[in-house]
């Protein structure tokens, strides 16, 4: 019922600068979308663009089975007619209301009764934990707590999408870890459609149930989180996730028939023998830190390579590794007794091996 | 839709300007005798050569010119010393009295600008030329030199002493403004206090500085009042005086040419202004984060010179008032003894046998004076109405357009009125609506044509100040009520007016101020029928009848005094707000 469609969205500003570039996307009814994108990508404007704060400059916009805009037929649904809540990266609390007015807003210009005006307040109020503080005013509370006032102003009016732009980003890193969990829980409990802004990748993985990623105002993938993170359609989609960031080690496909491999000084990454085609053309190998068997002495399939620095990090130690004049990040847990300079060898581990071609697409065969 | 709005732009720019030059081409009714031998309407170049170069050249144009530069000039300096000073002392020092200080030095400012003027007859003048003694001699029985009374020095401080308030304000804001974190980190560099000065807090306070200097410089070329009754006396004549007696006399043609030569000057300072502020405006509007602790430590020397600060503004506020309020109560003037005291100018009958003012009634039961101060109470009441809805519009479409032509164009348009010499805009005003032209019906001698001048001029303090607010409330603030299904009423009145009540009503009382005391824009478009408190006092003051001009004065006083304190007290307004370049 809440199904959001994009077809062909494009938005330019001035008569170059085109944010946006006909974009298709269909954000699922229930789901927690992400749009995930560095700044500058398009993502914000795209979330203004559903929420009716922006029009587009072709296309068109669906939600549910109303076309809330459309460059072909003229339609235009206003914001307020939308049936959205958008929290705003500031909050964009009102200073010189009290949380309980802040709240009450929405409602009031619905024209609800008095009443039943209260009695939503102080239900949301009390969900959200903040039914101590409906008198106070906005700056009379902390981060966590105005956000949380900023999201019950928005779940009070029952919208059936609620879109969230960055609003972790103003939180300490203590209390972004809380209320990520809390927005999850959230989403869970209402079954409402979410769509998230954010440029932190981590933010993306732990909380959606799709991320959309945008480079330049161009879809690059719209995937469940895991199936982003482990297929990448594009060396894009493979380094913007994930952190450490994603090894991409480049070379030429050597060999023929039944024994293909790339080569980065001693290190030898076998493919597969799908990829005969590619044989003689650059390509890059993308391996993540966790995709590599990691050893102290030699052994089947692993190639020796110089330790460069050793990063711990607590549960793990991360090694950066040098071979062939091609940096890159293996993963080990336990403490190999590494110093720089020493030998240490590693192997690609099976069915890891991401090969993309010279244009940064995947390839498979 | 651009195309419209730059052909109305043009036409109210442009129009006016041509029928000013055709007028200065034409024989006028009673011109005619200067030409021998033409009738009315009949084209000619005696108005251009007898301004320009003709014996009487000097005395008609170039030697008022050079006194209205030399005073501009001297008035710009003296306004950015005083008031730059005191800001700084007030903003960075740990002087003492701060508050009242802060306070009682927008007051010369809030008062008529000729207030000073009067008073300073009232206080210096001779027998020689004012007839009577003035308080100074009363008290020394030394006789002030005629270049002392009257002239160009009195008129230059009068004014000097009139415009500080806007160094004091505007470079006050810019260095307030300052983050304290630049000046910070350019300290922990090892800058001393004097590099830091010169190389972070001098720079950023500059475009204040210019503002200051082009802003009382433009005010200077179009003031009228001060001039007319301290250069009266002695026949010493600025362009704002020629043109008022030019155009009073029936003589358009010369008059017109004195108004040109005023909007050229006029229109230097705004592309002065354009040159060197347009682009750095924008740097004093650096968020004023961090504390200010540290203060420039003035040792033993902390209450010298805040004493002697308060001293002054005492004088140049109080003392003057004092001196106007004492005069309307003495009959005869330069008598000082208590049986010269009465309250005859206030309430008394018309008589022809005591005091000035044959036949006159006291002011508060004058006809003619009860009148004119309820004109002048209603247009401030109006032009601050419609100014202050007019700048909050402004100010919302030119930050919510942001980055637009339009918005820039908006953004300069309403600020242009601000550096046009007071006595030119009325001109402007007075060659657009003195006849019927095409729809726009003749408004001579209307109310209506006052508002629409006073709403014009004042439109830049509105303007500054709605601008000003709407900069601070973040578009999210009004996005998050669209979402919420708030139309642009609900918006404004729910959200963008509660938030910007103090700017709102800043931008409401200076216009109101600005009405109720102005002389210079108004004195060419008031008619016998249709006058304001202020332009009432030229008749009084030409007859030598003091105590009534000195009497609406310090009503005058009174009003706009009391309207600033209620409107702080009530409505937190900020009067710098307004003025803000």
């Amino acid at each position: 019922m809440a199904t959001i469609r994009l077809a062909n969205i494009t938005k330019k500003f001035g008569a170059d600068s085109v944010a946006v570039n006909d974009m298709s996307l269909t954000i699922e009814d229930g789901s927690f979308t992400t749009l995930l994108g560095p700044s500058g990508c398009g993502k914000t404007t795209l979330l203004r663009m559903i929420a009716g704060l922006e029009t587009p400059s072709s296309g068109t916009i669906s939600i549910g089975a109303t076309d809330v805009y459309s460059s072909d037929t003229g339609a235009f649904v206003p914001p307020g007619k939308r049936e959205l809540g958008l929290v705003f990266q500031s909050y964009a609390l009102w200073p010189h209301m009290t949380v309980l007015q802040n709240i009450a807003f929405g409602l009031q210009t619905r024209r609800l009764p008095r009443k039943s005006v209260q009695d939503k307040v102080e239900a949301i109020a009390k969900a959200m934990q903040i039914g101590d503080y409906l008198h106070r005013f906005p700056s009379e509370l902390s981060g966590g707590q105005q956000q949380r006032v900023a999201i019950a102003r928005v779940l009070v009016t029952e919208p059936k999408v609620i879109l969230l732009d960055e609003p972790l980003s103003n939180l300490d890193a203590a209390l972004r870890m809380d209320m990520r969990a809390e927005l999850k829980r959230l989403h869970n409990e209402m079954a409402s459609t979410i769509i998230y802004v954010t440029h932190d990748q981590i933010e993306a993985l732990t909380m959606s149930t799709d991320i959309a990623l945008i480079n330049r105002g161009v879809l690059q993938q719209l995937a469940a989180p895991m199936d982003l993170y482990r297929y990448p359609i594009n060396t894009f989609a493979a380094d913007f996730i994930g952190s450490p960031r994603i090894n991409l080690i480049k070379g030429k496909v050597e060999g023929s028939g039944g024994s293909l491999h790339v080569r980065a000084g001693d290190l030898t990454v076998p493919l597969d023998v799908a990829l005969a085609t590619k044989v003689g053309e650059d390509v890059s190998i993308g391996l993540r830190a966790e995709d590599f068997q990691v050893s102290a002495s030699d052994g089947v399939g692993l190639s020796p390579v110089t330790v460069y620095s050793v990063l711990p990090t607590g549960p793990e130690w991360y090694l950066r590794v040098v071979s062939g004049g091609q940096q890159m990040t293996v993963r080990v847990e336990a403490d190999l007794g590494l110093s720089p300079d020493d030998t240490v060898w590693i192997g690609p581990l099976e069915g890891r091996v991401k090969c993309f071609d010279s244009e940064g697409r995947l390839v498979t065969g | 839709m651009m195309a419209v709005f730059i052909a109305a732009l043009s036409y109210v720019v442009l129009v006016p300007l041509l029928i000013m030059l055709h007028e200065t081409f034409i024989v006028h009714p009673l011109e005619r005798f200067q030409v021998p031998g033409s009738v009315p309407g009949d084209y000619t170049m005696s108005h251009w050569q007898r301004i320009f170069v003709s014996e009487n050249s000097y005395a008609f144009l170039y030697k008022p010119l050079l006194n209205t530069l030399l005073i501009s000039i001297s008035l710009a300096v003296a306004s950015l010393s005083i008031g730059g000073l005191l800001a700084w002392l007030v903003v960075r020092t740990n002087l003492p009295f701060k508050k009242f200080i802060s306070n009682i030095a927008i007051v010369p400012y809030i008062m008529p600008s000729w207030t000073l003027a009067l008073a300073w007859i009232v206080l210096f003048k001779n027998p020689r030329l004012g007839g009577t003694q003035g308080v100074f001699q009363y008290m020394t029985g030394i006789a002030p030199p005629d270049w002392f009374s009257y002239g160009l020095v009195p008129i230059t401080i009068c004014l000097a002493l009139h415009y500080f308030p806007f160094g004091f304000m505007l470079i006050g804001a810019a260095l307030k403004n300052i983050d304290s974190q630049l000046e910070e980190s350019a300290e922990l560099l090892g800058a001393r206090r004097g590099l830091v000065l010169r190389k972070i807090v001098f720079p950023l306070v500059l475009p204040a500085i210019f503002s200051t200097f082009l802003l009382t410089f433009a005010k200077g070329l179009g003031t009228f009042g001060t001039p007319a009754f301290l250069g009266g006396p002695v026949r010493e004549y600025v362009l704002s005086t020629i043109l008022y007696a030019n155009l009073v006399g029936q003589r358009p043609g010369m008059g017109y040419l004195i108004a040109l030569v005023l909007i050229i000057f006029g229109a230097l300072v705004l592309y002065m202004n354009q040159k060197f502020i347009g682009a750095r405006r924008s740097f004093v509007t650096i968020s004023g984060k961090g504390a200010r602790e540290r203060m420039v430590d003035l040792g033993v020397w902390k209450y010298v010179i805040g004493g002697a600060l308060v001293l002054f503004l005492v004088m140049v506020t109080v003392v003057p008032f004092t001196a106007l309020a004492i005069d309307t109560v003495m009959l005869r003037p330069g008598i000082y003894n208590l049986q010269n005291f009465t309250l005859h100018y206030w309430i008394g009958e018309p008589s022809n046998t005591i005091g000035l003012g044959t036949g006159q009634w006291g002011i508060l039961r004058n006809p003619a004076i009860l009148d004119a101060l309820w004109n002048s109470l209603r247009l401030g009441v109006v032009v601050a109405l419609i100014c202050g809805v007019l700048g909050m519009l402004i100010g919302y479409t030119v930050v919510r357009t942001r980055g637009t032509f339009m918005s820039k164009l908006l953004d300069q348009m309403s600020f242009a009125p601000y550096l046009i010499p007071s006595i030119a805009f009325g001109s402007i005003c007075l060659v657009l609506f003195a006849v019927q032209r095409g729809p726009i019906p003749s408004l001579y001698g209307t109310f209506a044509l006052l508002v629409i001048a006073c709403v014009a001029m004042y439109l830049p303090y509105a303007s500054r100040a709605g601008i000003g607010a709407m900069m601070q409330i973040g578009p999210e603030l009004e996005e998050a009520a669209i979402m919420g299904g708030a139309g642009w009423f609900r918006r404004i009145g729910k959200i963008v007016l509660p938030l910007q009540k103090s700017a709102f009503f800043s931008a409401l009382i200076l216009p109101f101020i600005s009405a109720m005391r102005e002389l210079s824009l108004i004195v060419l478009l008031v008619s016998p029928g249709n006058q304001l408190a202020t332009s009432i006092t030229i008749g009084y003051t030409e007859r030598g009848w003091y105590p009534y001009t000195n009497g609406v004065v310090v009503l005058i006083v009174v009003t706009v005094l009391t309207a600033t304190i209620l409107s702080q007290r009530i409505f937190k307004t900020d009067l710098a707000k307004g003025i803000g370049g």
